[in-house]
């Protein structure tokens, strides 16, 4: 038996011999498997400060921009969306675009997606003269009475059903 | 007799000016830049006075934006902040004993049949007098939580809206007073009609030293840096007193806030451990 142990302990010994020597990843490596760090001594990377504000510039515009500019006027833009009409301040109620530009307009879902609420955000000035005009486009679409729900307080009118499409797009159409 | 009312005539020279809104020097206030210009609202107005004498003097008009004071007068908001400002620090500290606590009820009572009784195995269960509570209150609970970052930030606009609409908010050029008594500081309060109390706002946490000094004994009257403002704290005090360098803070920081991009990073749900 004694025989036998001393020969494994050699056939264990040689094997980890060849783990050290061998340093390609093994497959299926793993954190006690892996080698120790070793000191590559001293490592020359060239650099050069520079304080050209040309260069920072370049710098400049890879860094993520914090806000959404304020889009270049163009009479088209090839995806479909299209900038606030200019004459908002003559209009009796306004509807802010979000921060990135967009109509407030956004789909609720509860109850596992069977209670479909489309809600029109942001909405400021006569709210109930949006009411009637939103109620008189949706009643083209449907067949239904339309159930809606004003909140003068907060800006925002809540629809029931998923209008969202349809109201972007007239929205849209209207200039805002 | 006369030394008593000599001090308060000072107050009724400023009486015609009640009346007036008219410029009263000729200092130039230069006007303010608004960034993120409303398309639909207009700029709203504000005096800018002055701190350094009893006497109201109007130096000039500036502009404040549209989305940070005159936003919608949102209570329900107001509410919600108010509430997790009193809550996140709250810990209750009620305690009640569970069963195994209560001194004693190791040995059963009485045996289990033949005496008639009703079963029982511990003179401590809840069933009994002196035992101990099921589902009782432990200590500590904390009630802690975190308000949604937007909330929060609706809860300053809409505050700071009804602080301007409520002519509560005053906006002095500098928190510079002549002296450091604070009889001075009193008289000017009560002449101005700012009410019982007043909070000052600066843009920095290291004030004048006249005010400084002045405010240290008056309760009711006290000073604030700009990153201490909160909506408890402005609904607390009658009149807030804010120096133009911080209305163009406060206005910044919420306007960066309301318009960034890379909101997701801070809107999901609160980590405890998050920085």
């Amino acid at each position: 038996m004694s025989v036998i142990s001393t020969k494994l302990r050699l056939v264990i010994n040689n094997l980890s011999k060849i783990n050290l020597r061998a340093k390609q990843i093994i497959r299926h490596g793993g954190y006690y498997s892996s080698e120790y760090l070793e000191d590559l001594g001293k490592v020359s990377t060239k650099f050069e400060v520079t304080k050209d504000p040309v260069d920072w510039k370049c710098v400049e515009n890879i860094l993520p921009r914090k806000t959404i500019p304020e889009p270049v006027k163009k009479d088209e833009y090839p995806s479909g969306w299209q900038p606030q009409a200019d004459d908002m301040q003559s209009r009796p109620y306004y509807i802010e675009r979000t921060r990135n530009h967009l109509i407030p307009v956004y789909l609720d879902l509860a109850q596992h997606n069977i209670r479909r609420h489309t809600i029109i955000r942001r909405v400021k000035g006569d709210i109930w003269l949006l009411e009637k005009e939103v109620t008189e486009f949706l009643q083209t679409l449907s067949n239904k009475p339309i159930r809606l729900q004003v909140n003068e307080f907060a800006g925002f009118i809540r629809i029931n059903g998923d209008f969202v499409n349809a109201i972007k797009y007239w929205l849209k159409n209207k200039g805002y | 007799m006369l030394a008593n009312i000599l001090p308060k005539l000072r107050n009724t020279t400023s009486l015609c000016r009640y009346f007036s809104s008219a410029l009263t020097t000729n200092e130039n206030i230069e006007p303010r830049h608004l960034q993120y210009p409303s398309v639909y609202q207009k700029p709203r107005q504000i005096w800018v006075e002055n701190l350094d004498s009893i006497d109201e003097r109007k130096l000039g008009l500036i502009e404040l934006h549209p989305t940070v004071f005159a936003a919608n007068p949102r209570i329900d908001i107001i509410h919600q902040n108010v509430r997790w400002q009193q809550l996140y620090r709250y810990v209750s500290y009620a305690h009640t004993k569970l069963k195994f606590e209560v001194r004693g009820g190791g040995r059963k009572p009485w045996p289990q049949k033949g005496l008639g009784k009703a079963r029982h195995s511990s003179i401590r269960s809840p069933l009994w007098k002196g035992g101990g509570i099921a589902h009782g209150p432990r200590s500590p609970t904390p009630h802690f939580y975190m308000l949604p970052f937007y909330t929060r930030i609706n809860g300053l606009t809409s505050t700071l809206s009804i602080k301007f609409a409520q002519d509560d908010l005053h906006v002095v050029d500098n928190l510079e007073l002549p002296t450091d008594e604070k009889s001075f500081l009193e008289e000017l309060v009560k002449s101005r009609n700012w009410g019982p109390s007043v909070l000052f706002v600066d843009d920095t946490d290291i004030m004048p030293r006249n005010i400084t000094a002045a405010t240290d004994e008056i309760k009711h009257i006290n000073l604030m840096p700009v990153y201490g403002l909160n909506v408890y704290s402005m609904l607390k005090y009658e009149t807030l007193v804010i120096t133009r360098s911080a209305i163009d803070l406060i206005e910044s920081k919420i306007l960066e806030n309301l318009n960034r991009n890379d909101d997701k990073t801070f809107t999901g749900k609160y980590k405890v451990n998050q920085v």
